[in-house]
């Protein structure tokens, strides 16, 4: 359980200090802080609000393993053709990475960005590529590492599965941008662990640990069990998120966590 | 039906936005449509960076295919855009991203801007996220006046917002705010997630609905008719009972539409062909 963060997405109608109350009482030691509102915005005041957040977290003990900054559904398209929204989402994603470093998160997860889908994919591909040098050029100069998560076709249509995974990080071509693989977008896919395991090898540096539809454990069908044989096969040491992105579950997103952390923590006492 | 036109029915791009503008434009005239609810989001419009001269060349755009735009609507489920927010400056900045939308909105000479209450978080006292949402309202709707734009709020479902998720929260909001630039729509997949019947609906709006979001649903999804279970046919059979001249936009915001939009825009156009012959 020592490498497993709770994420807040899933506290989204909740305050911050409701969503860091609810996983320290569940027995969470680390947080994944996505970057949604109305927990943090990377705006203007971004720095005082990540000062008072790790303040928060020090005090209660807990470890900040990762920042996601929210892209999905926003304006910010590191593969946009409009450059104003580029520069804007690469801006924005320094920021990020400015906020790990007061947060003393280790990393940043990215995604690729879209191409629009009815204009050439291979001009999206550049400009995504390209934004993700730059970014990880600044997170090499900060100290920070980047991990790139394929998504799904209906979100993207430039890194969506494994093969897309390798040839974006062997293009960028930076010790610090890695991979994540998310366990519900790697289903939808058809893909499996030891597949994402065997062709990228040790650049998968985290993982989304996460049910079907990214449901709180227990209530979709996902395979647990199997994830974690898996896992331990490759020795994997690296962080574990867990998300819960279920509307319905926001509501009561403390019940939803600590079902969830019941049901691996069960899981993982019968793997030994 | 008595009442109703097909020139009432509207196109809508929230399920282009995976495509371009132009691609949405093009889909538009090819369906031989003239009405459309503009969804002011990237790609398609960029609010948050966009000066005069893009939103005139917009205008420009649908001017040259004969389209008029019958509604804007502000993407703000997904944006960080929250006029009941406990935070201040998030506040502040819905309001000026809205009252931007309102003078866009103007000139792309279109009669109405949606707008939805906002949401205070749940951990939080219920009645002060209604205080400010309201408040909010009240200098918005002079905003609307000013430009001539009437806004129209819509009620979201129950687990996205604390503020207005029903018809009776609707109209009770209309009336504290009270201003004749505020006014309502409707959407058939929200007054069914929120249990209600939809001829009360029209009742408790009466002269105040201005406008129609239509979809099929189980309840929620905005899904083309046939892909739920909701009796679309009643809510036409209602309209037309009740006279109503807005317009009734087609909205699948929906993802599952967004990798193929012109076939399912098509969809719900031959779908309304037949319902009216």
């Amino acid at each position: 359980m020592s490498q497993i963060a709770a994420m807040n997405i899933s506290y989204q109608f909740f305050s911050f200090e409701y969503f860091l109350n609810s996983v320290n009482k569940i027995g969470f030691k680390n947080i994944d802080i996505w970057t949604g509102y109305p927990h943090l915005l990377l705006d203007e005041d971004y720095e005082s609000k990540c000062s008072n957040i790790f303040a928060k977290c020090k005090e209660k003990g807990l470890h900040i393993s990762n920042i996601t900054p929210k892209v999905i559904g926003w304006p910010f398209n590191i593969a946009d053709k409009n450059k104003k929204i580029r520069n804007k989402a690469i801006e924005y994603l320094k920021r990020g990475i400015n906020a790990a470093i007061i947060l003393e998160a280790p990393s940043i997860q990215l995604v690729s960005g879209t191409g629009l889908y009815d204009e050439s994919k291979d001009e999206a591909w550049k400009r995504s590529r390209d934004s993700l040098r730059e970014i990880a050029d600044y997170a090499e100069e900060k100290g920070k590492q980047l991990y790139l998560e394929p998504i799904q076709i209906v979100e993207s249509n430039l890194v969506c599965n494994k093969i897309d995974l390798r040839k974006m990080l062997e293009e960028v071509d930076s010790p610090i941008l890695n991979a994540v693989v998310d366990t519900t977008h790697m289903e939808k896919n058809l893909e499996s662990l030891d597949e994402y395991f065997d062709y990228l090898g040790k650049k998968i540096g985290f993982i989304h640990l996460n049910e079907s539809d990214q449901l709180p454990w227990g209530e979709g069908n996902s395979p647990i069990n199997v994830y974690l044989k898996q896992l331990n096969k490759y020795k994997y040491q690296g962080s574990i998120t867990i998300e819960i992105c279920s509307k319905m579950h926001y509501l009561n997103p403390d019940y939803a966590m600590k079902k969830t952390y019941n049901f691996i923590q069960d899981a993982i006492s019968r793997q030994l | 039906m008595k009442n109703l036109q097909f020139e009432q029915f509207a196109a809508s791009n929230f399920h282009y936005i995976k495509h371009t503008r132009n691609f949405f434009m093009k889909s538009i005239s090819d369906l031989g449509i003239h009405l459309i609810e503009f969804y002011m989001a990237c790609p398609h419009f960029d609010i948050f960076n966009a000066n005069f001269a893009e939103i005139r060349r917009l205008k420009k755009e649908l001017d040259d295919r004969e389209i008029q735009v019958c509604c804007s609507t502000l993407e703000q489920c997904n944006y960080p855009i929250n006029i009941a927010s406990e935070d201040k400056i998030l506040r502040e900045k819905s309001i000026e991203i809205l009252r931007k939308t309102i003078e866009y909105t103007s000139i792309l000479e279109a009669p109405y801007t949606q707008v939805l209450g906002g949401r205070g978080s749940y951990d939080l006292p219920k009645s002060e996220a209604w205080k400010r949402s309201k408040e909010s309202l009240i200098t918005l709707a002079e905003v609307g006046s000013k430009n001539n734009v009437c806004l129209v709020i819509e009620e979201a479902s129950w687990f996205t917002t604390n503020t207005v998720y029903s018809t009776p929260l609707t109209r009770k909001m209309l009336d504290e705010v009270n201003k004749p630039f505020l006014k309502a729509m409707l959407d058939n997949c929200a007054t069914e997630t929120a249990n209600e019947n939809f001829r009360e609906c029209m009742v408790i709006l009466g002269e105040d609905m201005k406008h129609m979001h239509f979809a099929d649903g189980k309840p929620g999804g905005h899904f083309v008719p046939g892909e739920g279970n909701l009796p679309l046919i009643d809510y036409l059979n209602i309209l037309d009972d009740f006279n109503y001249k807005g317009a009734i936009t087609f909205e699948l915001y929906n993802r599952k539409y967004e990798l193929d939009p012109h076939y399912y825009m098509k969809m719900c156009f031959e779908y309304i062909s037949n319902y009216l012959k």
